[in-house]
């Protein structure tokens, strides 16, 4: 296997730079794939498929032919970030979601963002995510969305942009864990030469930051990850953060509200009050007493429950607001507004819609942009302008036309690429990356996170549900 | 504990072993059959209706073999044991330790190229010993990784009531076939096959020290408490756990109902149809103190053929 037959693209590659050189941090892993035949690569990955089916590390796609339970798809290249880029990105993470759970809170009470005219209430008037149900809250630490996963993305320039907040149910990060713990017992030797920094201790500090929000004086807190169940496409990752935590992992069923307006779950013994939910169920469905009635997958009186105080639920209900394209295009006048800092963290340029000029402009370059729904996720239901045909266009421009409130849009980026082994071959792939990020008492971000792939030739999509893949995320020390 | 995951466990106790005993009793028949004078079929219908299929007269061996091996729609098949073990696995795997989910889900993912080897006389032996083989490696897993606390009792408790049931249902076909055997077939090679399938081949020489003949051998499979496949030590030992878990009044009682019929065994095989008789009654005390056990701690009741587990027995006996 040789770097140097690596093909030179026009985008940014993280491995390999514009002379065909590995990069510095590239330096030890290239020299290693150099020595390495072919025979001897394809064995190692075919020993990394087998120990993924063995562990059973699976997503669930959902089709018209039922659902279908996949192995998860891993490149054994990784993607290395210097450890000097990773401490911006870092304090540009935690700056954008403190920034982010202010919003959030003001939004729900006084609203000063609004009143002092850097957000315009109409956005709000739209929002499929504004949950009446939240007004008035005020929550432990100001932390409303505990858990987030920024998705980030390199241009062509080399500047490294948040595409993306999700802070309602975001996925992936067991993924990112199990493929080190992949690459650690299949290619240890790479991780003897040099520092690749550890992440094993994100389940401790997730355990931790779930504790930070029990409502009792308690020194043992009933936590329970809450999922919808064995058939939903993350359970994987539902099962293995219960395991890591030593949480419970329940049901809607599983639980209920009483009187006292407390959480119980049902034991062999009776039943037992809970304090923390992580709860991997969509807001509208956690309560059916105040949400969609006929929702299985929650449990009547959660609100009720969450808001007398009795029990905490992360994501808080109502976090979704600020996890909407559109609100997106706010988040660099919040951290101005709220912090009185600049952003260290640059959004992706944008176009909304709901913006008389924007809007022709977006409907007059469908061509070159990448067309968003406000708050649609796992890259449904986007318009990816320069491969659509006219015809697909001319349908989207109709649905634009009918509710712009609800499109945003964005020139295509060149993604950047990172080496990815197809058949024999070392190929360029366009890849994002997401890190995870930690509200409770304290702030914390994963050390990288996870990075997708998309699989196929020139492909920017790199959900897991439209073929995409996963790569582990090295931050390494320079010049060790 | 949540009541659905000890359910989940409880399920899993019964399917693991369910795979498990099914591996030995088609293994054992394989062996008796072997030792049959040349030309002479018998036994397989036997065999489908001890696993609760009462209407298979007549069928062949092959039909027998893929029905309990491989067959998707029997939830009883090896097969769908494992795949269903391996679902409850799924759903538990916060409480399970990790190399025990990596076993299970290997041995699901061997089954069915393993089952469709053992279709093949030659290769079934093998074949089957395999999947017995890495249900006891599971065992192991779990008795010496797994903490010894509620959650390993719930998925034990499941793993003994299957097998005492199993038990029964193995006595059950080897008299039958040991009572119809024409001429050549002598009884005693008929039990000794059946209690090597059981691992208590050297277990029962050792502790009866008699011959082998049906008596001692029926007695010493359901009433010693030492031995781990005997339906006795079973229920004891199913006892001694309930003790421990909250309100145990209803199973314990349905436990104890079941375990003073054994004392029976001896004096029901002097009577002409003592021995299937009897079997019926310890099958009937079995599904009492499992609907016991459902009561007590699960959500739900759960119809029994929806979970796997086969019907009426002795329908027409």
């Amino acid at each position: 296997m040789r770097c140097e037959n690596y093909p030179k693209t026009m985008f940014y590659d993280e491995l390999i730079d514009e002379h065909g050189e590995p990069r510095a941090t590239a330096k030890a892993l290239c020299a290693h794939l150099n020595a390495q035949s072919a025979d001897e690569l394809r064995a190692r990955r075919e020993a990394i498929d087998a120990a993924i089916m063995t562990m059973g590390i699976s997503f669930t796609v959902y089709s018209d032919a039922g659902n279908i339970d996949r192995a998860w798809p891993f490149d054994l290249i990784p993607r290395i970030v210097p450890e000097s880029e990773w401490r911006q990105i870092d304090a540009g993470l935690k700056q954008r979601l403190r920034a982010l759970n202010m919003f959030i809170e003001d939004i729900y009470n006084e609203q000063d963002i609004i009143r002092e005219g850097v957000f315009p209430a109409d956005v709000l008037d739209g929002s499929a995510n504004y949950l009446e149900a939240c007004e008035g809250m005020k929550l432990r630490h100001g932390a409303w969305a505990h858990i987030c996963g920024t998705d980030l993305v390199r241009g062509g320039d080399g500047v490294m942009y948040v595409l993306e907040d999700n802070l309602r149910v975001p996925s992936g990060v067991s993924y990112m864990l199990e493929n080190r713990g992949l690459m650690k017992r299949l290619l240890p030797e790479l991780f003897a030469d040099q520092t690749i920094l550890p992440l094993d201790d994100y389940t401790t500090r997730l355990y931790e930051m779930l504790a930070s929000l029990c409502p009792r004086d308690t020194d043992r807190p009933v936590i329970v990850v809450l999922t919808p169940g064995v058939f939903n496409s993350a359970y994987f990752e539902h099962s293995y953060l219960a395991q890591q935590m030593g949480a419970y992992l329940v049901e809607g069923s599983d639980l209920s509200v009483d009187s006292d307006d407390v959480v119980t779950m049902r034991t062999v013994a009776g039943p037992r009050r809970v304090d923390v939910i992580y709860r991997r169920v969509d807001d509208k469905f956690i309560d059916p007493e105040v949400f969609h009635p006929d929702s299985v997958l929650g449990v009547p009186g959660l609100m009720r429950a969450w808001r007398a105080g009795k029990v905490a639920i992360a994501n808080a209900p109502g976090s979704g607001v600020a996890d909407d394209k559109i609100v997106y295009t706010y988040v660099p006048d919040m951290i101005r507004f709220y912090l009185n800092e600049e952003p260290i963290l640059p959004n992706v340029p944008s176009y909304l819609c709901m913006r008389e000029d924007d809007l022709a402009y977006v409907l007059a370059h469908l061509d070159e942009l990448v067309v968003k729904p406000a708050n649609e996720s796992g890259g449904y239901g986007m318009l990816i302008g320069p491969k659509a045909t006219e015809a697909e266009r001319a349908e989207f421009a109709k649905l634009i036309i009918a509710e712009p409130r609800n499109y945003m849009a964005q020139p295509m980026l060149a993604l950047s690429t990172v080496p990815t082994l197809i058949g024999d071959e070392l190929a360029p792939r366009h890849v994002d990356l997401r890190p995870f990020i930690l509200q409770g008492k304290e702030m914390s971000v994963t050390t990288g996170g996870l990075t997708r792939v998309a699989m196929r030739e020139g492909s920017i999509v790199v959900n897991s549900s439209q073929g995409g893949g996963s790569k582990d995320t090295w931050i390494v020390k320079e010049g060790v | 504990m949540l009541a659905r995951v000890a359910e989940n466990l409880y399920w899993m106790g019964r399917q693991l072993e369910r795979a498990e005993n099914t591996a030995r009793l088609v293994n054992a028949t394989t062996q008796v059959l072997l030792d049959s004078p040349a030309g002479i079929e018998l036994g397989w219908d036997e065999l489908t209706r001890v696993m609760g299929f009462p209407d298979t007269v007549g069928v062949t061996e092959a039909e027998v073999v893929h029905l309990l091996l491989l067959d998707q729609d029997n939830p009883g098949s090896i097969v769908v044991s494992l795949r269903q073990a391996r679902e409850n696995a799924r759903s538990l795997r916060e409480v399970l330790p990790r190399e025990v989910w990596e076993q299970l889900n290997n041995l699901h993912l061997r089954a069915p190229a393993l089952m469709t080897a053992a279709l093949d006389r030659s290769r079934r032996h093998a074949a089957l010993r395999e999947v017995v083989d890495a249900r006891l490696m599971l065992a192991g897993l779990l008795n010496e990784t797994m903490s010894h606390d509620a959650a390993f009792q719930f998925l034990r408790m499941g793993a003994l009531l299957e097998r005492a049931d199993m038990t029964s249902r193995i006595v059950d076909i080897s008299s039958a076939v040991a009572c119809t055997a024409p001429g050549g077939l002598g009884m005693e090679t008929t039990w000794i096959s059946i209690l090597k399938a059981l691992s208590a081949f050297q277990m029962y020489r050792r502790h009866k020290n008699v011959r082998i003949s049906p008596k001692p051998v029926v007695s010493f499979l359901f009433s010693d408490s030492r031995f781990p496949r005997a339906i006795r030590y079973c229920l004891e030992n199913i006892e001694s756990i309930l003790a421990e878990l909250p309100d145990p009044a209803d199973p314990l009682r349905a436990t104890r109902q079941a375990a003073r019929l054994l004392s029976k065994v001896e004096h029901s095989m002097e009577l002409d149809d003592g021995l299937p008789v009897l079997i019926d009654e310890v099958q009937q005390r079995l599904c009492e103190v499992h609907n016991a056990i459902h009561e007590s701690y699960f959500s739900k009741p759960k119809p029994m053929a929806e979970a796997g587990m086969p019907t009426q027995l002795h329908a027409q006996a």
